[in-house]
């Protein structure tokens, strides 16, 4: 997995590419400290370019989301497709996060 | 040559005394990287790395060809592995630890998977979630023992800190995941067994707290046609119905 950030107006926007799976904690890591350091209220992170996660990426998105939740900040998700859009549905973060298509 | 003497093939020729034990089971040949030759009802393993106490527990198992896929410094060769799964329906392979920790197993299985049977786009993600998700189950929690209940940041760094220890360890890092593949008209058949002592199948139990982890079971039910577990919980076979 890698990824870019830029910062409008209060929001960070968070645009991953390639794969989210255990094996990338340590870059995933890095979007933490942006949530932790940034001060901005909203966190979009973006799928549009994520072709796959696994149990253990979905885990570091509720980590992230407590981060957040600690930080008074905002998560959300945007534009899951294929693969990742499946797993979304199947363990219900559909209800867990605000998930938006733009 | 006949085609039932039992061989096996590694990359290079172990130490001698190895040989000689290994000379009881089988006959010893190096393969010097090039496919050696098949035929019809044999039972095949596929080795990442060889060591002899694996080449021992494989003549109890009854296999006649045992061939190390390593080449050079690359613990598998694809090379090899498309060849024999596309000659072979029914197909052993067993990998370190390390090694499935350091490639994307569930990948490169697939992608041979995929070459085989005409699966379509979803069935093929569905396929690639499922075995990397039993195969993280075999390696953190079966053979390294890991147990996976992190809530926090600061929890998980310390138990990818554990995994990290459990990779550098001689011992651990050497336990084996066998994948048993086999390809039947319409359907594909995935076992992955551990080294590790099990745990309790019945004890499964979903939670309506939110927890950064235990998904992986919950995962596979929705990717598979259904599933498995034998073996005291460290083997589970996975079925894929085109």
């Amino acid at each position: 997995m890698d990824f870019s950030h830029s910062i409008n107006g209060g929001v960070c926007k968070i645009a991953m590419t390639g794969k989210l799976m255990f094996s990338d904690n340590q870059r995933f890591k890095d979007i933490i400290a942006i949530l932790r350091n940034h001060d901005v209220s909203s966190i979009i992170l973006d799928f549009k370019q994520v072709e796959f996660i696994d149990s253990a990426g979905l885990g570091m998105l509720l980590m992230a989301r407590e981060e957040a939740t600690n930080a008074n900040k905002e998560l959300v998700l945007s534009n899951p497709q294929g693969q990742v859009k499946k797993m979304f549905e199947i363990t219900k973060f559909t209800n867990i996060f605000i998930i938006i298509n733009s | 040559m006949s085609s039932l003497v039992p061989h096996v093939y590694l990359s290079e020729l172990p130490e001698k005394i190895i040989q000689e034990d290994i000379k009881k089971h089988y006959k010893v040949c190096v393969h010097n990287n090039s496919s050696p030759p098949l035929f019809n009802g044999e039972k095949i393993l596929l080795l990442s790395k060889f060591y002899d106490d694996t080449v021992k527990k494989a003549a109890n198992n009854g296999f006649n060809k045992i061939i190390e896929i390593s080449k050079g410094s690359d613990p598998i060769s694809l090379k090899s592995l498309r060849y024999y799964f596309s000659r072979e329906d029914k197909i052993t392979v067993s990998l370190l630890s390390s090694t499935v920790y350091e490639h994307n197993i569930a990948f490169i299985l697939t992608e041979l998977i995929y070459r085989k049977l005409n699966f379509s786009k979803d069935e093929i993600n569905d396929i690639k979630t499922a075995i990397n998700e039993a195969t993280l189950n075999a390696v953190m929690h079966g053979n390294l023992g890991l147990s996976a209940d992190y809530k926090d940041w600061e929890q998980f760094t310390e138990f990818y800190s554990n995994l990290k220890d459990g990779m550098a360890d001689d011992i651990k890092s050497r336990k084996r995941i066998d994948y048993f593949v086999n390809f039947d008209n319409r359907q594909v058949r995935v076992t992955i067994k551990d080294q590790g002592l099990g745990f309790c199948t019945s004890d499964i139990k979903g939670s309506k707290k939110i927890y950064p982890y235990g998904r992986g079971l919950k995962i596979i039910r929705d990717c598979v046609s259904h599933f498995e577990f034998s073996g005291n919980g460290s083997e589970i076979t996975l079925y894929f119905d085109i």
